[in-house]
């Protein structure tokens, strides 16, 4: 008999979270979206990125294309105000790269940016080496910093 | 008292039509639930904008698009077509089956928050589940109900305490996709009855949840294009025509009936595709029928015309031509990807001559008939008759173009067997992602296909020795009458696209999606795999479920330790697909050419091992691979965010 009793309780139950949550009652339980940055600023107290380990390899297992496989970007925030966000660019103009990787700061700790791969149609990285730019940067409607820009040399392993 | 009786015995005769048994319930209430798990409201495929679009005319009660409601950038609609200054989209067939669900969701949004609509919705869905799992035989029904309620409130509970604002704007879309994740739920259902009707209701319970848990209709559930709507009814067509095939008397007339009206309805969804199911199940039935009498013939002709009747209605209101589909009017120029807006005439069959250049004009993400468009008259007065002549003549043309392909096999390899970096595919649409399966890597299952030609092979030797002269297809019993009707579908729906491929934006051949139940169909009929379900289930089960954890950590653990990116990580999934297809092939032909040597054991482990990896490939496909829209459900975000990237 427990069982007709609960199944009929936790049918109810998820009736009554529905309607006393909707938009007649008026409680509203949704938040927003974690990817929704606002209004304040960060004090970023370190930013770390192996600026050696950029470079273009070759795809594995019958990929055939190239990759160009940026560093991970490990960001130290100190203290937080609203709700700012970390902007981590990785830019090689002469191949055509800009990765962005975004992620919103909602308090202090270390956050990690680890941008895609980019995938490049095989002979596009025909040089030994390139140039490239690493930036982070703290930015929100009311702020937006630079804290850390350094250049890199893009080796060509393929 | 009585009255609620009679409503009970109703909805019972009902649910017993639709569903055959409670097994057939629970299979299609699971494959539901399966479906929403990796469920995300969002956009996967570019032409689906146009689509969705068109569904909130369709809605609004209209057939032109009025309200660009999605949209990825200004005037990139691939798929609209203009008609006297007027836009209209394609597929009506399929949004009006999604009509309904968008009217429900909207309204029951007045009162219910959307994303928590959502989440009730499918907290109905598995309390049905748990519910009806408690009152199968040889079930604990007291503890399958209390856990199974009681996981059911927690993650509604997970659902709504992680919940995230869901747009109204939305629901059209979910509704949208809940219609093909009932299309595909309701495939797993028919496969079922097809082969419990055969085999048992074992055999065809490991069917239906193959078919949903181990071969890209579990891919394609929530995303919502006319592949899944396609193969639910040319499979629903198939089981029709096999009921007329067993029954008798009126019973069998009304199943052949039933069978030209799944072929027909999907002449509203795609009629390109439509012309070659209706053709095919013509030629089989007529040969195979018991009985052709003017009567018979009579009622199915007019049961065929009566299913085109809402296409026909549809394509006279829009270009006045009943018989010219949408897909042929003139398409609207997409602003931004070029790449992706069909070609319009006679591009579209291309790359017939030219010494067997791959890959052709890649014309289209969608393209099923723009070559036939040769400007078929488009005055009210043009009757279906006018323009059938240029569609026939394409369709012809299809079919050769399809058998030219044939003597290319690097080609084909590149289509069923391995993908890899395929020469001719672009792509540079994909930002040089190598995401495009081969139809053996998305569903490794179909290694067992290759006991088949055994099969064959030993049927032919036996027959030999009995007579020279091949039966009479109307002499054939109504199994193997079925089995031809499958084989031919199967067929044809392989040619008929083999010019357009390889091509992108396919990740799992989705042309040939339609095929895939078919040929799960056939996997059944292999006698080694059905009796390692039967003779084996434990082991099947148990080795199902270790497969999936083997493959989710050899999986992961490649993409986490050899730092994949993403074509890289699909790529080296498909080619642990491949090693499983290989193992499942051996068992699968060694019991089949030498039954005493191996064992229904080693069978169900050799079927479990493709399987466990297929359900890796949708789940990561839903968790890791493919990110678009929002998680329907935020519990699953939740966990999303905690697996690797790429």
């Amino acid at each position: 008999m427990v069982r007709r009793y609960l199944v009929a309780g936790v049918a109810l139950f998820v009736v009554v979270v529905s309607l006393s949550t909707g938009p007649l009652a008026g409680s509203d339980v949704t938040a927003e979206r974690v990817s929704d940055f606002g209004e304040g600023t960060a004090t970023v107290s370190s930013v770390r990125a192996e600026t050696a380990a950029i470079r273009v390899t070759d795809g594995r297992f019958g990929t055939a294309v190239e990759y160009l496989r940026p560093p991970t970007a490990t960001v130290h925030v100190a203290s937080v105000t609203g709700r700012p966000r970390l902007i981590y660019l990785v830019s090689v103009p002469d191949i055509d790269v800009d990765l962005v990787e975004t992620t919103v700061v909602g308090g202090p700790g270390t956050y990690r940016l680890v941008p895609e791969d980019e995938g490049l149609a095989r002979g596009t990285a025909a040089a030994e080496t390139y140039d490239g730019t690493l930036t982070v940067r703290v930015q929100s409607f009311t702020a937006d910093r630079t804290v850390y820009r350094e250049n890199v040399t893009v080796e060509v392993a393929t | 008292m009585s009255d609620g009786a009679a409503v009970r015995r109703r909805l019972r005769t009902l649910a017993r039509w639709a569903f055959a048994d409670r097994y057939g319930l629970v299979l299609w209430l699971g494959l539901f639930c399966w479906f929403g798990l990796t469920w995300r409201v969002g956009i996967f495929l570019q032409d689906t904008y146009a689509t969705a679009n068109t569904l909130v005319a369709l809605a609004d009660g209209q057939l032109h698009v009025t309200e660009i409601r999605y949209s990825l950038t200004l005037g990139s609609q691939p798929g609209l077509h203009r008609v006297d200054g007027l836009l209209y989209g394609r597929n009506y067939g399929q949004l009006a089956l999604a009509v309904p669900l968008v009217w429900a969701l909207e309204g029951l949004a007045t009162v219910v928050d959307p994303r928590l609509l959502l989440a009730g919705l499918w907290a109905g869905f598995g309390l049905a589940f748990v519910t009806q799992v408690g009152r199968l035989d040889g079930v604990d029904r007291e503890r399958t109900v209390t856990v199974g309620s009681m996981t059911v409130a927690l993650l509604f509970a997970g659902s709504v305490l992680t919940a995230t604002d869901l747009d109204p704007t939305r629901l059209a879309l979910a509704a949208y996709q809940l219609s093909t994740i009932a299309a595909a739920a309701t495939a797993g259902l028919v496969l079922y009855r097809l082969v419990a009707d055969w085999h048992g209701r074992r055999v065809g319970l490991a069917a239906g949840a193959a078919l949903g848990l181990a071969t890209p209709v579990g891919f394609w559930a929530t995303i919502p294009k006319r592949h899944t709507l396609v193969a639910a009814l040319v499979l629903a067509a198939v089981y029709a025509f096999a009921v007329s095939r067993r029954s008798e008397g009126r019973a069998a007339l009304r199943a052949r009936a039933a069978a030209y009206a799944f072929a027909g309805v999907i002449t509203w969804v795609h009629a390109f595709e439509a012309f070659f199911v209706v053709g095919v199940l013509g030629v089989v039935d007529l040969l195979t029928a018991r009985s052709n009498r003017p009567r018979d013939l009579l009622v199915v002709g007019l049961v065929l015309l009566l299913a085109a009747t809402p296409m026909l209605a549809t394509n006279s209101a829009i270009s006045g031509n009943p018989a010219e589909p949408p897909r042929l009017l003139p398409n609207v120029e997409g602003g931004g990807g070029v790449e992706f807006s069909p070609a319009t005439d006679g591009e579209a069959s291309g790359n017939a001559g030219a010494g067997g250049e791959r890959g052709g004009p890649a014309d289209g993400t969608d393209s099923g008939g723009e070559g036939a468009s040769g400007g078929p008259d488009s005055s009210p007065l043009g009757t279906v008759l006018d323009a059938t002549g240029p569609i026939g003549e394409f369709a012809g043309g299809a079919v050769v173009d399809g058998v030219r392909t044939l003597d290319d096999p690097a080609r084909l390899s590149n289509v069923f067997v391995r993908s890899g970096h395929i020469p001719g595919v672009k792509y540079r649409l994909n930002e040089y992602e190598v995401i495009e399966l081969a139809l053996l890597e998305a569903t490794p299952i179909l290694g067992t296909l290759l006991a088949l030609p055994v099969l064959v092979g030993r049927r032919l030797v036996g027959t030999e020795r009995r007579s020279l002269r091949p039966s009479q297809p109307r002499r054939l019993s109504p199994r193997r009458q079925t089995d031809l009707f499958v084989v031919a579908l199967a067929v044809v729906l392989t040619v008929i696209y083999l010019p357009r491929l390889p091509l992108y934006s396919q990740l799992t051949v989705r042309y040939l999606h339609p095929v895939v139940p078919l040929a799960v169909y056939g996997v059944c009929r292999v006698p080694a795999v059905r009796t390692a379900v039967t003779d084996a289930t434990g082991w099947l089960i148990r080795a199902y479920a270790l497969s999936l954890l083997f493959a989710v950590v050899v999986v992961l653990g490649g993409i986490v330790g050899l730092g994949l990116a993403l074509g890289e990580a699909v790529q080296y999934h498909a080619l642990w697909n491949l090693a499983a297809a290989a193992v499942c092939a051996i068992a699968v032909v060694g019991r089949t050419a030498a039954p005493t040597r191996v064992s229904p054991r080693a069978v169900a482990v050799g079927l479990a091992l493709p399987a466990g990896f297929t359900t890796a490939l949708l789940v990561l496909s839903g968790l890791v691979y493919f990110e678009y829209g929002a998680y329907a459900f935020d519990l699953v975000r939740v966990v999303a965010d905690l697996l690797p990237t790429l």
